[in-house]
């Protein structure tokens, strides 16, 4: 295997799911209005700026998701963010935007943010997670 | 009861359908019909022979939690005519015959270190203990105590066939008594406890129609209704994250160690975990008590409910129909789980990667007056009606689960220990065929200090008859989510003591 082509895949994969990761991550935090107040690297101005962005989708995506029965239907319910993903892939701290998410889990667990997609009890945030990595997988 | 009689002056004569041990002809007596959901064949949940069900027991034992006996708003016909404190002197004494540790419930008394009680953030979920007896055989283990007793007469092989009221209806005059021998004989006593079982007790009742049109004790048509059990349902799988955590107390083997308290004091036990749903959130979400075993299990349990109880439902509905109706559920849960890709993370990351845990409720049932005994359309060899079972459940109790699974998915998400899945649908109409009874029936001669809402009053004395009183949990008119035998006892011994008071 050529190191040309190996690194290119590797960078392209790399970069969407870091993308989706922080989308992700970022919208859950944005869906909770939980952020003032929180003592982490979220509370940067870069980060700032990308949970404005993405506080639209998530608010569109979310309503959607609640309403969805399994899996396939949570997933075809993403369609449409691939734009703003990559509109929001240059402006990520990947250490940071993970810690966040992981809290942002636990905050959706604990609040009853849950939603049921094909039986699994998962914080909204990770549904959200879970559903845009199926959907590119 | 007779145990506690034996101690007194009173004359006692124990009428005992069976003999010392199970005998086919006496227990095909028990055969009835199944109309509701599918439930266990009521000639295999029951036993007809002396020490009855507790032949076939498992040994859980817990009280009623002080919740249990309110009455609580958001569930109809809630609340017994006594309290908590009304039955702990009996309950304490419950807790010796049997065979169980000091009467203490309290996770926090007991060392633990071991297997400690999962840390559920939160305080919505927690953990509850069973005690686990032997299990105490009382056919076994007090058989000498009653044939030895000078005052208790024990007949075996006579089975009551008729409950004979006075012209009036107030009192009760004689029992008519029948043996499949061909033999029939008349008992005259001055109070009678009629102890026979959730289904036996209401079937009896109602067969005894020759004076009071409609069964004894049944002007207000309330006997056999309320019948209750405890739904038994692989609700959902704990799929662990990690493997710090010890699931250990939760499982079956952890019965087999003897458990001693803190601080020293009191009977060493064995002791059984079930996460438990708080007061809090029952009133709250509006749910009954909920109760569930977290029970290890493998990937082929995953899909397909295996190693539960090795009996077969009755569902009333031909073998072919119920054979269908399974195969169809298999399929389904196959197909939901299969095409499952969410799962794979979690497999991968879990304990030995192929462990889960089944969540298998133990939950209270929602009293319900369309959930019968009543007599079926055949007979017995002696000519009773056999006992006709519609068992229904309510939008409550499915509610209740769907609560549940939500509260112990937020515990477990909140610390990162599992992930939870529901293993069928929440929200389908039908309740899942691989749903099981529990062999707890209760109810169908509920306790109320209302004659037009209850069979029998506080002493369990039926309303409007002197001298006939009803033991068991029929009597229970909500059965909590606790095993029902050390409360089946302690009840007993409340009744013997009225007995010995009234009746001395």
């Amino acid at each position: 295997m050529s190191g040309d082509s190996e690194s290119g895949f590797v960078r392209d994969r790399r970069r969407v799911l870091a993308a989706l990761t922080a989308l992700l991550g970022l919208a859950g935090l944005a869906s909770s209005r939980l952020i003032a107040g929180r003592k982490t690297e979220a509370s940067s101005d870069d980060l700032a700026r990308t949970l404005m962005d993405a506080l639209q989708l998530d608010e569109h995506s979310m309503a959607r998701m609640c309403t969805a029965r399994g899996r396939s239907q949570l997933v075809s319910h993403m369609s449409g963010c691939g734009e703003q993903i990559a509109q929001l892939q240059q402006r990520i701290d990947a250490a940071s935007l993970k810690r966040v998410v992981r809290q942002q889990i636990e905050i959706d667990y604990s609040r009853g943010a849950i939603v049921d997609v094909d039986g699994w009890q998962l914080a909204a945030t990770e549904a959200l997670v879970i559903a845009i990595c199926a959907r590119v997988a | 009861m007779a145990l506690e009689l034996a101690s007194t002056s009173l004359s006692v004569v124990l009428l005992e359908s069976g003999g010392f041990d199970v005998e086919s002809d006496t227990q095909e007596l028990a055969t009835g019909e199944i109309a509701g959901l599918p439930t266990f064949p009521l000639v295999v949940s029951r036993l007809r022979c002396f020490g009855g069900a507790t032949g076939h027991w498992g040994g859980r034992c817990r009280p009623l939690d002080a919740s249990d006996f309110a009455e609580r708003p958001w569930v109809p016909h809630s609340g017994w005519p006594i309290t908590l404190n009304d039955v702990l002197p009996h309950y304490v004494r419950a807790q010796e015959i049997c065979q169980l540790g000091a009467y203490d419930y309290d996770p926090a008394s007991w060392d633990l270190r071991d297997s400690p009680p999962l840390r559920l953030p939160g305080g919505a979920v927690g953990t509850r203990l069973l005690q686990i007896s032997p299990p105490t055989h009382f056919g076994v283990r007090y058989r000498t105590n009653v044939v030895k007793a000078p005052n208790v007469r024990l007949t075996l092989h006579s089975n009551v066939v008729q409950i004979v009221p006075e012209a009036n209806g107030q009192s009760i005059k004689a029992v008519e008594v029948a043996t499949l021998a061909g033999k029939r004989f008349t008992v005259r006593a001055r109070s009678y406890v009629l102890a026979t079982g959730g289904v036996e007790n209401p079937r009896l009742l109602l067969a005894s129609d020759r004076v009071i049109r409609g069964g004894i004790g049944n002007q207000h048509d309330l006997v056999g209704r309320y019948f209750a059990d405890h739904i038994n349902l692989d609700t959902a799988g704990v799929f662990p994250l990690e493997t710090a955590t010890s699931y250990d107390l939760y499982q079956q083997d952890s019965r087999a160690r003897t458990r001693h308290k803190l601080d020293g004091t009191g009977r060493p036990g064995a002791l059984l975990g079930m996460l438990d749903l708080s007061p809090h959130v029952q009133q709250q979400s509006r749910t009954l008590n909920f109760m569930a075993e977290l029970s290890r299990s493998d990937w082929s349990g995953y899909f397909l409910h295996s190693d539960r109880f090795d009996f077969e439902m009755d569902s009333g509905q031909s073998a072919l129909r119920s054979k269908l109706a399974e195969a169809r559920e298999v399929l389904s849960t196959l197909w939901r789980n299969l095409s499952d890709a969410v799962a794979r993370p979690f497999q991968s990351t879990s304990e030995g990667g192929n462990v889960f845990y089944r969540v298998i409720t133990e939950q209270e049932q929602a009293p319900n007056p369309e959930s019968r005994v009543t007599l079926g359309a055949t007979k017995d060899r002696l000519g009773i009606p056999r006992a006709r079972l519609a068992w229904r459940l309510t939008e409550l109790d499915r509610h209740t689960i769907k609560v549940a699974v939500k509260e112990i998915a937020g515990a477990m998400g909140t610390t990162g220990m599992a992930r939870v899945k529901a293993l069928w649908d929440l929200d389908a109409t039908d309740w899942p065929v691989h749903m099981q009874s529990s062999w707890h029936h209760c109810g169908t001669t509920r306790m109320h200090a209302d004659p037009k809402r209850g069979v029998v009053d506080a002493d369990c004395r039926v309303h409007g008859i002197s001298n006939l009183y009803i033991a068991g949990s029929s009597v229970f008119p909500i059965n909590g989510s606790a095993n029902p035998t050390l409360t089946i006892v302690a009840l007993s011994l409340r009744l013997a003591q009225h007995l010995k008071q009234t009746l001395q």
